[in-house]
């Protein structure tokens, strides 16, 4: 190892950080250092310091925990205003109790209301302040109670139950005793996109948690979240975008500034300008994506990254982007056939958008499909779940006269780059890339209607799969059915999250000469074995050391949570 | 049609009929399974009959049947609070407090007599469930407990049900404060098989819920050393552990969980020797 390398190579958990693309994995410095911020953002912030109920956008990796860990830590510096930040991403863990005990809704809202004492815990202890021996009572009680029940040990009843309107009063008056003016509450990853219920009930506890004192701002998916019949977006919440536009000037030179601020100037040198701005076209204004791909390009020791390297890295990109889409086949099982047709539309739509390009100027590409109205709720569907991934975003509907109105969707720039959508010919110059995503024409959209783009019988294709009775194979009608129709035999419901945790390593996002070398050095089978893998055996893997190590974590962790 | 006393004909005249009341009576059948597995055997039934293609897609037997669901699991409640009477000593000495009248002790058999306490009581509800097992075992079910859960969800069938046995299945002002539905509008059941369905399955979960609270309850009790219950020795505690186990154990519930371990049965004794060292533990 070179005595360059020598320099940042030896702190490889730092070094590891530096590619961190997950905000809430960042410490308070690495967060104010290696975050850029536009006047955008800026707005964005200072509307999630405020008062009143604000719903943060956008789809993963957009940067929503970003800006709310952003806002929190301002808040705390400030002083005199009381921030909790909240991240709910465990939630699935409790989803298999709804099989194993009927007050799981209780033990749920219970969870949520926890969560946020703990959140303050930590803030009294950001803020240096003497919590009074009440609340470290409370606290207590919280941590051992959020504590038992992720690992599955739950109690039957609530020793200490604490509705949310009490936790209202309880908030006052820790408000009050901490010298502050007022508090707001940062919940990310509430969106439980994986429990229905568990939003509902979210949105309804998100309700009562205001007040002229308190304010609770939660980060919430584009595409699928579902709010409870009580709570009405806007009216009860402001909504805010998270996710920049990928042509926003503004974005590129954030992205610049990433990198400059989060790489040692080793790093830094081996990336051209023209590399950094082409990823941060590919990344589709989602910043995790971006440092997704440069540390891909800059994995390649002691090389500048190459033409082929950079399109590689977003080739691969677009491909992880894919893998999240797929896995939702197996986070929503039930939904696996419309995750199907899902993929037939992403490549319908991607060589539409390819022959709508043909024989454009660089100038006068297309990066849009529009789709014709009315949209059956069948790809409804599909479309959203696609908008969650990130895959596609939408847009404002536009009217083509007598041929109908259209709704258009922004298909992932790293999707159209990998395949050859904008159509630039076999021997293209990044330049060039770079230049016909960076123009864009209001009017070059490649419209289509959802027969066209999927065959006559789609339709007949998008239906929930769930299996069939085990008595007489009679197959299900409804997803939430409990007996079967031919024969009356009670139908079991399997917890989700158990088959995440049991979900094979091949679930994950890794190689196959990843996952054979995990299998031929470690007994690391499911996904559950890579999270309780305390002693570290992963690391035995030729090639995975520290950093792989915590990615594969990382890996397995978003795998079995939202 | 005759007239009346103002001469018109309202609507034809009523008949003179008699009623053969034993006819339509007989002995009831005596109980072979545990009062969950007999709420399970009567319940399937009534499922079975409601998934013909005649039944399933019409509302009024729809409602019928969801009376009988109702029933069925009404009838599981007394059964278990009348067994525990028998087989508990200490739900025995807070039930005797409690008066029957002499006809309730002619009619009845003596190990039945715990019907006679609950013979005029209602159990189609959160409230009524919760005095009653109070009244009869002394045991308080707990707020926010799966169980209280699964009551505050029975409850609400209840309503449901009070509906389409009182009303044709329109909703009274009473039912509608107490599902927590808008005043505004008036509103009738809409019951379909899965509607049905989801009912049947709140039944099951209570009863399941009720059948476990009560198991543990009343064996927790026993465990304690100043009751002089139990003493750690199958062949003292059999003859009070044998009787508890019989009214609560499910064959129906157990058969697929013991198929896969390869056992065929489990018995009162199998039971017993994994709480025995917690019985030498606490005398």
């Amino acid at each position: 190892m070179s005595k360059k390398e020598h320099s940042y190579m030896d702190d490889s958990e730092h070094l590891a950080n530096i590619f961190e693309e997950r905000a809430e994995f960042l410490s308070k410095e690495e967060l104010k250092s290696w975050t850029a911020r536009t006047a955008r953002d800026e707005l964005v912030i200072s509307k999630l310091k405020g008062p009143g109920a604000k719903l943060l956008s956008g789809p993963r990796g957009s940067g929503k925990s970003t800006l709310l860990r952003r806002a929190y830590f301002e808040l705390i510096e400030e002083g005199g205003v009381l921030a909790v930040y909240v991240n709910y991403s465990r939630s699935l863990a409790l989803e298999p109790l709804i099989y194993i005990q009927a007050n799981a809704f209780h033990l749920f809202r219970q969870w949520v209301v926890m969560k946020i004492i703990v959140g303050l815990e930590q803030s009294f202890k950001e803020m240096a302040v003497e919590a009074t021996h009440e609340f470290k009572t409370t606290a207590a009680y919280a941590n051992r109670f959020i504590h038992d029940l992720e690992v599955g040990d739950t109690p039957e009843w609530l020793e200490y139950p604490i509705a949310p309107s009490e936790l209202l009063s309880l908030l006052h008056s820790w408000t009050k005793s901490a010298n502050c003016r007022r508090c707001v509450l940062f919940l990310d990853d509430a969106a439980h996109a994986f429990s229905l219920d568990q939003q509902r009930d979210f949105f309804e506890i998100l309700r009562e948690l205001r007040s002229r004192k308190v304010s609770a701002k939660a980060a919430v998916y584009s595409g699928i979240t579902s709010y409870s019949p009580n709570f009405h977006v806007g009216h009860e919440a402001e909504l805010l975008e998270a996710w920049y536009q990928p042509n926003d000037k503004i974005f590129k030179i954030m992205m610049r500034e990433i990198v400059k601020r989060r790489l040692p100037p080793e790093l830094l040198s081996r990336l051209s300008q023209e590399l950094i701005d082409l990823m941060a076209f590919a990344s589709f204004g989602l910043p995790r994506g971006f440092l997704n791909m440069v540390s891909q390009v800059l994995s390649v020791e002691d090389q500048k990254p190459t033409r082929r390297d950079t399109l590689k890295a977003i080739s691969e990109h677009a491909e992880s982007i894919r893998h999240i889409f797929q896995a939702l086949a197996l986070k929503l099982p039930r939904f696996k056939h419309f995750i199907e047709v899902g993929r037939e539309l992403e490549r319908a739509a991607t060589d539409r958008i390819q022959t709508y390009n043909k024989n454009k100027s660089l100038r006068e590409k297309a990066v849009i499909i529009a789709i014709q109205e009315p949209i059956p709720s069948e790809l409804e569907r599909i479309l959203q779940f696609l908008e969650y991934a990130g895959l596609l975003r939408k847009g404002q509907s536009v009217s083509k006269g007598s041929d109908g109105i259209y709704q258009r969707y922004t298909v992932h720039y790293a999707l159209l780059i990998s395949t050859n959508s904008l159509n630039l010919g076999a021997t293209y110059s990044l330049s060039d890339l770079t230049l016909a995503l960076s123009h864009r024409d209001a009017h070059a959209f490649a419209r289509a209607k959802a027969t066209t783009l999927l065959g006559n019988d789609y339709q007949t294709r998008c239906t929930l799969d769930m299996p069939p009775c085990p008595n007489c194979s009679e197959p299900r009608l409804v997803e939430r059915q409990y007996f079967c129709l031919n024969c009356g035999t009670e139908l079991t419901r399997v917890s989700l999250y158990k088959e995440l945790l049991n979900a094979p390593l091949e679930n994950l996002p890794l190689t196959t000469n990843k996952i054979d070398g995990i299998k031929k050095y470690t007994k690391l089978r499911t996904v559950q074995d890579i999270l309780s893998d305390d002693s570290q055996s992963i690391m035995k893997v030729p090639y995975i050391g520290k950093e792989w190590s915590k990615r594969i974590k990382n890996m397995a962790e978003e795998f079995v949570s939202v | 049609m005759s007239k009346n006393i103002f001469g018109i004909e309202i609507n034809r005249v009523e008949e003179n009929i008699p009623l053969d009341i034993d006819s339509l009576c007989m002995m009831p059948k005596p109980a072979k399974a545990s009062p969950i597995d007999d709420y399970y055997k009567h319940t399937e039934t009534l499922l079975q009959k409601s998934i013909h293609p005649e039944i399933r897609d019409d509302a009024t037997f729809i409602r019928l049947i969801l009376l009988g669901i109702v029933s069925a699991t009404e009838f599981y409640f007394r059964s278990v609070l009348a067994g525990t009477i028998q087989i508990c000593p200490l739900c025995r000495a807070c039930a005797s407090n409690h008066t029957l009248s002499l006809g309730a002790v002619d009619y009845y058999k003596m190990e039945e007599l715990g019907f006679a306490l609950l013979q005029n009581m209602s159990l189609s509800g959160y409230k009524e469930i919760n005095k009653q097992t109070n009244k009869i075992t002394g045991l308080n079910i707990k707020n926010k407990s799966p169980l209280d859960a699964a009551l505050l969800l029975f409850d609400q069938v209840c309503h449901l049900r009070h509906a389409a046995v009182h009303s044709r299945g329109e909703l009274n002002a009473q039912n509608v404060a107490n599902l927590g539905l808008d005043y505004n509008k008036q509103r009738c059941l809409n019951l379909n098989f899965i509607g049905l369905q989801k009912m049947l399955a709140v039944c099951h979960a209570v009863v399941r819920a009720y059948n476990r609270f009560l198991f543990a309850a009343i064996l927790e009790r026993w465990l304690d050393p100043r009751q002089n219950i139990l003493n750690g020795e199958w062949d003292h505690d059999q003859v009070r552990f044998d009787p508890l186990f019989i009214l609560f154990h499910s064959e129906v519930d157990s058969k697929g969980a013991l198929r896969r371990k390869g056992v065929v049965r489990l018995t009162s004794h199998d039971a017993y020797l994994k709480i025995q060292s917690k019985v030498k533990s606490a005398i």
